[in-house]
């Protein structure tokens, strides 16, 4: 703790125990742990990601590059994280990462060796062959050797939450233009969100010691949040990064709710993700310290001037002892007068300008420090850190001895957010960096976000917008004048390199691209900005190149002989800060990861334990497995044959449901089905096509007339949604003028098919005594209304099965007391429930089509449906429908398929070959569509989709298969394997 | 001026869930929108969009669409608006809960995409939560009445659980 002294956001009298690579020490509440490793002289934190050079703490912010840290352990290990914005706590544990086998030997840094040979591209055209080499050999040797740290492997034990909030004003950043805008905002009534991304706002007043209405400018920042707080409608929402700015003014934002204690609270997420809906936003982002490329600008120790200043001001820590300034700013000559009052001993401030204000040339020389004016810094000095630097003045080159360097070489302006809605910045001669261009009329950019560095111009830019705000939003603005302050000057001439530099110099220290890399990428061409970033990696680590990517761009434009302005700069894109995809998924992980719809059986079916199919968002039973079933084969074949020879029970709720009334609701049935239903009888059901506008088949299901104006649709389960908003557009869109009225009632009602030779007689022990339900009261595809139990339901004479068959329909509150009833009664009667498996055998063996044949590529004419298609009449899809190409008996077409080998597997998605003729997509005919296994057979069957299909029953084709390595001989016949005269379903 | 709602308070959140009620939607024949509204004590097709009447709420849910939750049996809605209306029976479509007290804004906040801050009484929107659907609405403060798609109920459960680990569960009303 030698280093610690007073700072304006610590806690000397709080100690905090930590450790880092397992040695322990002690810091303060307030710090970070970057602050805290200084504090305690530990300036080596952490290996580069290529060549393994030793890394130290180059800002004081967000945008560090360098200093990257593990932190947690076991499964809340976490790699990559900054230590300058890691909030230190009691306990916390920190490793350095990327080094083997420790961080002051690592071997591995024998990359240095060949840096020559690691220049940008070198993976690309070093690893080229063999191919076959680069996923088993190549790549793992690579993220072997360069890697930012390894994740935990394990699960997250933690809870992450979303949250979402609307506001009138969003501000983005609380240093002074941030916390004037929120707190004048505030005032005025709106409705206010201000987002830091540090623990403590305040932003640079927190680190300066500048004023503000005559006191020091973090008093002023500590009244401000406190008159905040006091507001109900201000939210402050510290340790929270907006990550991105989207469509409508809505931001995605990150708050780190827990990252600050070891283990989050009992019932507090660890961070949430924010989605903010804000009506303006001001962005008061700040800026950010550009270093200089010079030989050796990545040692540790060697930092950008207002992290020296922030370290000493904020957090009461001299990152040296001996601290030289390397200046081409006004900058850089606070951060020397600052160490100076401190005691700090500053060996020289070299500034690169020619001419430099007198006043600071006045203010240093009272201060008795040497000034080396024109001036650069070449080379810095120093294996695990620096330990002096090669001055070169008019006068002479010369080694000086330091052990730390204080580097400002201009500011950027914090703009990412402004990028992400498509505003390219600008560059600003004025301000000697690159400006937010025009970003959407609800954000506005105050103080550093928009180049006006001085705090005089961030407390006034948070002013004025505030006030055209409040105005805009129509609220009375309360009178205000902005705070006054020390107007801290700002003057900058942008120092991209020294040019007389003899060691490596980067422009990205996370992802160690130098000088000479931008170098080999012009000259190989690649010179646009864009391009450079991706021959380079500049600017592609996780801190998006804030601090120094710059560089390279400006270096690039020099070397393209044209200027930053027409050269440009890149364009960021959310996330503006990493964010852990578990905050992402929020709650939707595991089990959550979406929301499940569970039919009226489902209890029941897991009790049985029934596997689970997804089908959209449904859970159906497969099968309903029995003691001594030892394959799901036995279970499906058990209920197939179930239904053929005595009765099962298939829970069909997921089906889609549309109830459709009104005095057009036939006419409008006619206009979305192929056939006709305007002549569908009162109780009477029919099977309906329905057609895309295209002409290809959309849907099918059947309708039931329940009444003079009122039906009730079914759809796929898979399609009902899709139907229900194809309804929805028809109506709203297509025929305004019919009067109809539609309603989703798929929730509504749970139903169950009740098929096999016994299942009316199953009925007639559920129904109240007294219903009819024979042949001649509801014959097949009638439907009437039941009564079960006291409840109204609906029973309809459907068979998907091909046997006699109902489908019972019950409000589906009571769905489950039905269905248990159905399932002891059905078992009394040795019959069984029956999932989709089953369900699936018998459609197939009945022909039916299924997902596997609407597959959005098929036409009713494929399907044999073609004489379906109305011709008294007008339909959706039928002018399409007609086109001579979806007619032509060339066509894919539905068939059925035998194995000639009755014993031979058939395979859903087999390639149909003819005989003789070699497997190719020349020789492709069509495909298979859906395969069973038919108990009552005793064989394979198949549905297919063939050239010619129907042409062709009796044939032999390949089935050929050569992802699972099948070549089945099959023959071609109709797709009705059973009772295909239907005597059984009428039966 | 709408205050911003506290997330670390669902202590603060008493679930209720109600006996089954009934549920039917009324969707008004073509041109009918406004007579029905009026019929239904909507001077204002806007505003509100949720009311209480005589022991059931009648909540809008869209263009020309209500719903009328309480024991209101079919007959008896047929016989009042079966001229100019479509009447769906929906009791078991939805499952129904109340949210009660000071902490239910922060909570729904952290699954509703809607500006729940400045929800009043009198409002009611169709949205969702934690991708559930669902109808919500208010008839007095600090009470959310809400209509949860029935067979998401348990996903709409896990989330409610998790997003207020210290829910307090009453049966009645």
């Amino acid at each position: 703790m030698s280093r610690r002294r007073s700072g304006s956001a610590i806690d000397r009298a709080r100690p905090l125990a930590f450790s880092f690579d397992g040695k322990h020490y002690v810091g303060v509440a307030g710090d970070t742990l970057a602050s805290a490793l200084l504090a305690n002289d530990v300036r080596l934190v952490g290996r580069s990601f290529k060549y393994h050079r030793a890394r130290g703490i180059f800002t004081a912010g967000a945008e560090e590059p360098s200093a990257l840290v593990e932190l947690g352990t076991g499964a809340r290990r976490e790699p990559n994280s900054k230590a300058t914005t890691v909030e230190l706590f009691d306990g916390l544990r920190a490793r350095s990462q990327n080094r083997w086998p420790c961080l002051h030997f690592d071997l591995m840094a024998v990359n240095q060796l060949a840096a020559p040979l690691f220049v940008a591209g070198f993976y690309y055209k070093t690893f080229m062959w063999p191919a076959a080499y680069w996923e088993k050999l190549y790549e793992p040797m690579i993220r072997r050797a360069a890697g930012l740290g390894r994740a935990s492997g394990l699960p997250d034990p933690d809870h992450y939450e979303k949250a979402y909030a609307h506001c009138d004003l969003l501000v983005i950043g609380a240093g002074p233009a941030g916390l004037q805008a929120a707190l004048l905002a505030g005032r005025a009534g709106l409705r206010v969100i201000l987002a830091e991304e540090d623990f403590r706002l305040g932003g640079r007043l927190l680190a300066e010691r500048l004023e503000v209405d005559g006191g020091p400018g973090h008093a002023w920042a500590a009244l401000v949040e406190a008159e905040l707080r006091s507001l109900p409608n201000v939210r402050i929402l510290a340790r929270t990064a907006v990550f991105g700015a989207y469509d409508g003014g809505i931001f995605g934002a990150i708050e780190k709710v827990a990252d600050h204690v070891a283990v989050p609270p009992s019932g507090q997420p660890r961070q949430r993700v924010w989605q903010i809906v804000a009506q303006r936003t001001v962005l008061t982002a700040g800026g950010i310290e550009r270093g200089i490329a010079f030989g050796g600008n990545d040692r540790p120790g060697v930092m950008t001037a207002s992290a020296v200043r922030t370290y000493l001001n904020r957090f009461g820590v001299a990152v040296g002892r001996r601290v030289a300034v390397f200046t081409s700013g006004d900058d850089g000559w606070k951060t020397a007068f600052d160490l100076a009052d401190a005691g700090i001993d500053v060996p020289f401030i070299a500034d690169a300008r020619v001419g430099v204000d007198e006043e600071l040339v006045a203010q240093a020389r009272r201060r008795g420090l040497r000034i080396e004016i024109d001036a650069v810094v070449e080379d810095a000095t120093g294996a695990h850190g620096v330990n002096g630097a090669y001055l070169r003045s008019s006068r002479e080159r010369r080694w000086v001895a330091l052990d730390a360097l204080a580097v400002s070489g201009g500011w950027n302006a914090n703009l990412g957010l402004t990028t992400h809605l498509g505003a390219r910045p600008v560059w600003s001669e004025r301000a000697g960096c690159f400006l937010p261009g025009m970003p959407p009329s609800w954000m506005q950019v105050a103080g550093g976000a928009a180049g006006r560095f001085s705090l005089g111009e961030a407390l006034r830019d948070g002013t004025l917008m505030a006030g055209a705000i409040i105005q805009e939003l129509g609220r009375k603005a309360p009178a205000s004048e902005a705070p006054s302050s020390s107007d801290d000057p700002h003057r900058t001439v942008p120092l991209w390199r020294v040019a007389s530099a003899g060691g490596k110099a980067f422009v990205d220290l996370q992802h160690d691209v130098t000088v000479k890399d931008v170098e080999l990428s012009h000259r190989e061409g690649f010179r646009a900005v864009e391009h450079l970033k991706r021959y380079t990696t500049l600017g592609m680590a996780t801190d998006q190149g804030k601090s120094l990517a710059v560089l390279g761009h400006a270096i690039m434009a020099d070397l393209a002989g044209t200027t930053p302005a027409a050269l440009g700069t890149t364009m960021p894109r959310p996330p503006q800060v990493p964010v852990a995809i578990g905050a992402f998924a929020g709650h939707h992980r595991g089990k959550n990861f979406r929301p499940e719809r569970l039919a009226a059986s489902h209890a029941w079916a897991e009790r049985q334990g029934a596997p689970f199919t997804d089908a959209g968002q449904w859970k159906r039973a497969q099968y309903f497995p029995r003691p001594g079933e030892t394959t799901w084969r036995q279970a499906v074949d058990r209920e197939v044959m179930t239904v053929r020879t005595r009765v099962g029970v298939c829970d069909v709720s997921t089906l889609g449901k549309i109830d459709i009334q009104g005095p057009d609701a036939g006419a409008f049935l006619d206009c979305v089905y192929a056939n006709s239903f305007s002549t569908l009888a009162v109780g009477r059901t029919r099977y309906g096509l329905m057609l895309r506008e295209d002409g290809f088949v959309m849907d099918d299901g059947t309708t039931a007339c329940l009444g003079e104006r009122h039906y009730l649709m079914s759809t796929t389960t898979a399609n009902a949604g899709a139907v229900m908003a194809h309804l929805d557009h028809c109506h709203q869109v297509l025929w305004p003028n019919l009067d109809v009225q539609m309603m989703s009632v798929t929730e509504q009602w749970a139903q169950f098919a009740v098929a096999g030779p016994d299942a009316r007689a199953l009925l007639e022990q559920i129904l109240e005594p007294g219903q009819d339900i024979g042949d001649a009261a509801l014959p097949y595809m009638g439907c009437c209304a039941v009564r079960v139990g006291g409840i109204a339901g609906r029973l309809f004479r459907l068979s998907f099965s091909g046997e006699r068959a109902f489908e019972i329909a019950i409000p589906a509150r009571y769905g489950a007391a039905l269905w248990e009833r159905l399932i002891e009664t059905a078992e009394r009667m040795g019959g069984a429930a029956y999932g989709t498996e089953a369900l699936s055998v018998m459609r197939i063996e009945k022909g039916h089509v299924a997902g596997a044949e609407l597959n959005g590529r098929t036409t009713a004419y494929d399907l044999g449906m073609g004489r379906m298609l109305s011709s008294k009449k007008d339909f959706i899809g039928r002018v399409l429908a007609a086109r001579p190409a979806l007619n032509e008996p060339a066509r894919l077409r539905l068939v059925g398929l035998k194995p000639v080998d009755r014993s031979s597997m058939v395979r859903a998605g087999a390639h149909l070959v003819p005989v003789g003729e070699r497997p190719s997509a020349a020789n492709d005919q069509g495909y298979v569509t859906s395969v069973a296994f038919s108990p009552e057979l005793g064989h394979m069957i198949a549905l297919a989709l063939l050239a010619h299909g129907p042409e062709r029953h009796g044939e032999r084709v390949r089935a050929y298969d050569p992802v699972r390595n099948g070549d089945t001989l099959v023959e071609i016949c109709p797709p009705v394997f059973i009772d295909p005269e239907g005597a059984r379903l009428r039966g | 001026m709408a205050d911003h709602a506290d997330l670390t308070d669902s202590a603060r959140v008493r679930v209720l869930l109600p006996n089954e009620t009934g549920i039917h939607a009324l969707i008004a024949r073509r041109g009918q929108a406004a007579a029905l509204a009026s019929r239904l004590g909507f001077a204002d097709a806007s505003r509100p969009r949720a009311l209480r009447n005589e022991g059931h709420d009648i909540v809008a849910i869209g263009p020309g669409k209500w719903l009328i939750v309480g024991d209101v049996s079919e007959d008896v809605l047929a016989r009042a608006h079966g001229e100019i209306a479509a009447i769906v029976g929906l009791d078991s479509a939805y499952r129904r809960l109340s949210l009660v007290g000071a902490g239910v804004r922060g909570l729904l906040a952290k699954g509703l995409p809607l500006d729940i801050e400045t929800f009043a009484p009198g409002e009611a929107a169709v949205s969702s939560v934690a991708g559930v659907n669902l109808v919500l609405w208010m008839v007095e403060p600090d009470r959310f009445e809400l209509a949860v798609t029935r067979s998401c109920f348990k996903s709409f459960w896990h989330w409610l659980e998790a997003a207020a680990p210290r829910l307090e569960v009453a049966g009645a009303t």
